[in-house]
């Protein structure tokens, strides 16, 4: 799942990008209002982290912005501002939660996991398909009740895949999603990763569960 | 505890009261005057009558001759009235036939003008008589007589006479003690019911207190922006209502400012507190992984000695303005050379300055001798200075001007400003305030003015800041 995160702090930035992206999440990071405010409206995240009080333009010019425009992103505030008005400012502004700071950064990652499911439409945190289960809470995949262990991004692929079950998905929709700015995905990495995550989850010699239509994308289902 | 309607209830009901008392005796007095005076009048047409009936005859008797209608009233009758005639020589001629053998006294004004006075009856009761001196009047010699022109009368000489008619004054008195009660009945109510309306007008006319007390009993922190419209208060109340609107503004403004005060300190502690929590769940979390073995644990502790030194100069910074604006602070106060002391202080950011293209002018005389803590204005100066050189843009003005004066000297120090405004200036020495709403740089909190303030302020140094034109801030320090 992809994040933005915009957040002016230089060592919160940094920190809160990588314990999101150690929770399985490909996160874009912004110092101020209006880069904030481009990557929102360039790119298609599932989450956006924002602070409010941001050099250039601050975090409640962006959120009615975006909310004003198409973005279907789900919007967190991430601010020290803690008074009950300027929560329920944010809230009235279109934000979908609002966290205090100083925050623990395991209800950061819960807070964003739950507006990942939102932003699918998904009421449990637990999906299964055939025989295969998927614990996102816990990040625990499990196939015919035997364990498999995934790489973060294999993992990120297959969860997007299962959000999306039913739907074709695009190979630049899963390049959107699972690669942030950091990654450098060439032109077959998408390929290469669906093929690590098939092997990974399907018994040998069996049907796979992400099926391919060509020149469309992959579509995972039952 | 004294209150006002107590105060003027018994107040009024005391003066009241005591002009009702006056009053009622002076009306007492007076209405007593009047019915004597009906009483006397009355009398004396009794006398006059009485008078009329005594007449000198021709040949100088005096006769009196009392009708029968009247006679009872001087005789048997239960409440009698009495009269005695004297001539001059005190001889008497008539008296009536209710005073036996008794004698009235004997009494007659001058010039025939009668006398009144009070006396004891003969019969025990309380009575009025009057007394008066008068020439009866002749009698008349028949017309047959006149006619026959056989004899001329001879003159005659005027009898003069002394009466007094007494009669009794018991509807005199009836009437008296009838006022005397009425009113004595009227200053017993009277204030009883002046007490239950002037505590009813007072408690009408202290009702604005009361609805301004209830009005302002509902006033909230959350609710300063309320005003007292005084709308239907007296005019004696518009004043209090207009001080305690001016009052409402500035704790509204102490408010607004306590509230930027908090939502500022929030940002500069949570902010540090949350990249230091953060960082130490990220650690803790995935203390080998490669992104953490990669970045390296030296990073991660640079950064948690970066948040630390943050936290503690905010935490410095605030004791000491805490310090300054206590009075806590203990000065040293000595003559020093304040020339000198602008260019030692200056001398580390004369290089930063450069750097930043900065063009920079000093007025200063050659010497400035003032007392005061040399520590305490070095720290004022420095903070003026960082701030002149950080603030202004690349490029920009840097001025420091003194004009020593026999009673102190003014310190001007100046630089180009492309951010502030005029509204600003208020805040400027506000503790944590800052220009940019999103205080993104962790290395300023924004202390440094407000404590420059306080400490000059303890040092009795007078300082302003002022946008001499739109691109120029001016701050001055008038220094003793």
């Amino acid at each position: 799942m992809r994040i933005l995160l915009i957040e002016d702090s230089e060592r919160l930035r940094k920190y809160v990008g990588k314990g999101l992206r150690q929770a399985g999440f490909s996160v874009d990071s912004a110092s101020d209002g209006e880069e904030g405010l481009w990557l929102a409206e360039s790119n298609l995240y599932d989450v956006i982290v924002l602070d409010l009080m941001l050099p250039k333009l601050d975090g409640l010019s962006i959120l009615k912005q975006l909310k004003s425009g198409t973005c279907q992103s789900q919007v967190l505030i991430l601010s020290a501002k803690d008074t009950v008005s300027d929560r329920v400012r944010g809230l009235k502004l279109g934000a979908d939660d609002y966290l205090v700071k100083p925050f623990a950064l395991d209800e950061l990652v819960a807070r964003v996991f739950c507006l990942v499911r939102r932003h699918y439409r998904m009421k449990s945190p637990t999906i299964t398909i055939s025989d295969l289960e998927i614990d996102m809470a816990r990040r625990r995949v499990t196939r015919n009740g035997r364990s498999i262990e995934l790489p973060p991004r294999e993992y990120a692929l297959l969860e997007y895949l299962l959000f999306r079950r039913g739907e074709v998905v695009s190979r630049s929709e899963i390049e959107e999603h699972i690669y942030d700015e950091r990654a450098e995905p060439c032109s077959n990495v998408v390929d290469a990763a669906v093929y690590s995550l098939r092997k990974r989850i399907d018994p040998p010699g069996g049907r796979s569960l992400i099926q391919t239509r060509r020149g469309l994308g992959y579509i995972i289902d039952s | 505890m004294s209150s006002i309607r107590r105060r003027l209830t018994w107040g009024l009901l005391g003066t009241l009261s005591i002009l009702i008392l006056l009053g009622g005796f002076v009306l007492f007095l007076t209405l007593r005057k009047v019915l004597i005076h009906e009483f006397d009048l009355t009398q004396l047409a009794g006398a006059e009558a009485l008078i009329a009936l005594a007449e000198q005859e021709l040949d100088g008797t005096i006769e009196l001759d009392l009708p029968a209608d009247s006679r009872s009233r001087f005789a048997d009758h239960p409440e009698p009235e009495y009269f005695q005639f004297w001539f001059r020589d005190g001889s008497t001629l008539a008296r009536s036939q209710s005073l036996g053998q008794a004698d009235l006294t004997r009494r007659a004004g001058a010039d025939g003008e009668p006398v009144m006075w009070d006396l004891e009856l003969p019969d025990g009761r309380r009575g009025r008589a009057l007394g008066i001196e008068f020439t009866p009047t002749l009698a008349t010699q028949d017309e047959d007589d006149e006619t026959s022109g056989d004899s001329l009368a001879l003159p005659l000489r005027p009898a003069r006479l002394t009466m007094v008619y007494a009669r009794g004054r018991e509807t005199l008195d009836r009437v008296l003690r009838t006022v005397a009660v009425s009113l004595a009945g009227l200053g017993l109510l009277l204030p009883v019911c002046i007490a239950l309306v002037v505590r009813a007008l007072v408690g009408r006319g202290l009702s604005p207190l009361k609805q301004i007390s209830e009005e302002i009993r509902g006033v909230e922190p959350d609710s300063l922006t309320h005003r007292f419209t005084g709308d239907r208060a007296p005019e004696e109340m518009l004043p209090i209502i207009t001080r305690l609107n001016e009052l409402l503004g500035r704790l509204e403004e102490a408010f607004e400012r306590e509230r930027r005060f908090s939502s500022n300190v929030a940002h500069e502690l949570r902010t540090p507190i949350s990249e230091l929590r953060t960082l130490s769940e990220v650690a803790l979390r995935s203390p080998n992984s490669p992104g953490l073995a990669a970045e390296g644990t030296r990073n991660c502790f640079e950064d948690v000695l970066g948040i630390a030194l943050q936290m503690e100069r905010i935490v410095t910074t605030l004791l000491a303005l805490g310090r300054a604006q206590r009075g806590d602070q203990s000065l040293h106060p000595e003559e020093i050379d304040l020339v000198a002391l602008l260019e030692r202080t200056w001398q580390p950011y004369s290089r930063m300055a450069r750097q930043r293209g900065m063009s920079c002018r000093f007025e200063l005389p050659d010497q400035a001798i003032v007392s005061s803590d040399p520590a305490l204005l070095a720290s004022v100066l420095t903070n003026l200075f960082s701030n002149a050189v950080i603030h202004a843009p690349p490029g920009g003005k840097f001025l420091c001007l003194l004009r020593p004066g026999p009673n102190h000297n003014v310190l001007t120090i100046a630089n180009t400003n492309d951010t502030l405004r005029q509204d600003d200036l208020v805040h400027i020495f506000e503790p944590f305030w800052q220009k940019d709403p999103s205080r993104s740089s962790p290395d300023h909190s924004g202390l440094g003015l407000a404590t420059s303030a306080a400490v000059a302020k303890l040092l009795a140094i007078e300082i302003r800041v002022t946008l001499a034109d739109p691109n120029l801030l001016e701050v001055t320090l008038t220094i003793p």
